[in-house]
């Protein structure tokens, strides 16, 4: 085989590579059962991806799990069982470990320790769900009330389906 | 011709060069008119695309930028070869098509609005692009690849959760990690540059090019560390900063045993800057240590860019010369002010100062201009 042929296969790829993961995130959008999660924004921006707000849940803030004392590294894995109470989700427990079963009305969601190293009785965990893009230069839009409606794949990892204010969907 | 003065062949002849000079200059017209013109068709596309972004469907903006990727793939590696004989042009749309992988990670993750960790994202991407420089042979893609390299080391080593952090995890902490892991990245590159193979000299010597200019602008930039409000009284965690050096002092050692005359040239030297540069960054002396080695990079980094003239000057590389000088005008009027700044009135302080600096300039680039003639023409020092 040529260089050519080489380089189209790498082009391929490359190319293969960005399908893929959008097209699994398209299939998870489409068919992954979807929570409410109550949010609240913050407002930065972005140079490669434009403008964005860093969205802030209130599953955000989790009681440690039992099991490890002392400090967590910022980045370690962390479960989170949530359980519906209303219209939204809400902590129910965590674990260092996937749970067995998240029981009937639970899901159970995989996120990581943010930051600085933590050492309280409560973690801040990031869920990969902080950032919603946003049309540039439009600013932050008024509302009352913020809602996040998240998928959640089979793996446990949470994706933005759509951002609700005042129950309407943004932008 | 009719007067004797040149024969009949002879005239033909300058008469083809001179149309021949004439079709070259129109040529290069119609080139410059093509760019123009492609300049312009692609700003306008740009400009219709972002005014009605969002009214574009997420699939269209992917396969579009997944069809720019591949076309500038295709029309790069084209340009180059197969006689069309535009090395330049088809380097640029290679770099572009390196890019526009990373641009599509973006696009991918701004549309799905993911917020992964970015160093994932930059591994990804030199994942994607790391064939393309040696299937292409194109300096440009290379160039791009030592971009996306240091641009993961630096991400990784600020990041909270960044692999490369060394640090306690504060401010502090990150910001001395980063051109400690710079340094120890860049000799290891600039060491690892010997070990290629000959068919890539090209990429060798770029590779070995930004290592050392990344080298002494971290080794200048150890020269500052003794300013308090910058580190506090941060020290680095043994155990990742000992890992590193010792990775590092393993490319030191198989690049002396690749190739050892080439080796003592410049790396006793490199060895020098970089030792008090990394003890002043780690902080494994305490606050005092740091200080005295703050200062040690200020003399060491002197020392090494007049052997990285010496090595220019004796490897015939214009560029080795240029970038000693550079650093060392960079270095002396650094530490003029850091030093006298405090000392004298504004007035004088000013007046003094404009002095040093015809002084010294006009100096170092007499110095230069001597250095390049002597390489020239062939001479040693």
């Amino acid at each position: 085989m040529n260089r050519a042929s080489w380089l189209a296969i790498v082009v391929g790829a490359q190319a293969a590579l960005l399908l893929a993961w959008a097209g699994y995130h398209e299939w998870n959008r489409g068919t992954a059962p979807t929570i409410l999660l109550e949010t609240v924004p913050v407002d930065p921006r972005d140079l490669l991806r434009g403008d964005y707000m860093i969205l802030s849940y209130k599953i955000s803030q989790v009681p440690r799990p039992p099991g490890v004392a002392g400090e967590t590294d910022p980045g370690t894995a962390i479960w989170v069982s949530l359980r519906h109470n209303g219209r939204f989700h809400e902590v129910a427990s965590t674990a260092w470990a996937a749970p067995e079963g998240s029981g009937a009305a639970g899901v159970a969601v995989r996120g990581r320790v943010h930051g600085e190293r933590a050492t309280g009785d409560m973690l801040r965990v990031d869920y990969g769900i902080e950032k919603y893009f946003v049309p540039e230069g439009k600013g932050q839009p008024r509302f009352d009330e913020m809602i996040v409606e998240a998928t959640v794949s089979r793996s446990g990892r949470l994706g933005i389906k759509r951002l609700l204010l005042d129950g309407r969907s943004y932008p | 011709m009719s007067a004797g003065v040149v024969t009949a062949e002879q005239a033909a002849a300058i008469e083809a060069m001179h149309l021949e000079q004439e079709g070259a200059a129109g040529r290069r017209f119609l080139t410059i008119l093509t760019m123009l013109g492609g300049a312009l068709c692609v700003i306008g596309i740009a400009l219709i695309i972002s005014a009605n972004w969002q009214e574009i469907h997420r699939w269209v903006k992917i396969i579009g930028l997944l069809l720019l990727m591949a076309a500038a793939y295709g029309g790069g590696f084209r340009l180059q070869r197969d006689g069309w004989n535009f090395p330049r042009l088809g380097g640029a749309l290679l770099v572009a098509g390196c890019v526009m992988l990373l641009l599509g990670i973006a696009l991918v993750s701004q549309i799905f609005h993911l917020d992964g960790r970015p160093g994932d994202a930059v591994l990804i991407w030199i994942a994607g692009i790391l064939p393309v420089p040696f299937l292409t042979r194109a300096r440009g893609a290379f160039f791009v690849l030592l971009l996306a390299v240091y641009s993961w080391l630096c991400i990784e080593t600020t990041a909270h959760d960044g692999w490369l952090g060394m640090g306690t995890g504060s401010h502090s902490s990150r910001s001395l990690s980063l051109p400690f892991v710079l340094l120890c990245g860049s000799l290891m590159l600039h060491w690892m540059a010997s070990l290629w193979r000959t068919t890539w000299r090209d990429f060798a010597e770029m590779q070995r090019a930004w290592a050392l200019v990344v080298i002494c602008a971290t080794v200048y930039a150890a020269g500052f560390v003794h300013k308090g409000s910058w580190v506090g009284h941060e020290s680095l965690l043994a155990e990742p900063a000992g890992t590193v050096i010792g990775v590092t002092v393993l490319a030191a050692g198989l690049a002396a045993r690749q190739n050892w005359n080439a080796w003592r040239m410049l790396s006793p030297w490199l060895i020098l800057a970089a030792a008090p540069a990394l003890i002043a960054f780690g902080g494994f002396l305490g606050a005092d240590g740091r200080m005295a080695c703050a200062v040690a990079s200020w003399v060491t980094l002197v020392v090494l860019n007049v052997f990285m003239a010496r090595a220019g000057l004796a490897e015939g590389k214009p560029w080795l010369v240029n970038t000693a000088i550079a650093f060392i005008a960079l270095n002396l009027f650094t530490r003029y002010f850091d030093i006298f700044s405090s000392m004298l009135d504004q007035g004088v302080m000013f007046l003094v100062s404009g002095a040093v600096v015809l002084g010294v300039g006009w100096y170092l680039e007499r110095k230069r201009r001597a250095l390049l003639g002597m390489m020239k023409r062939g001479g040693a020092l």
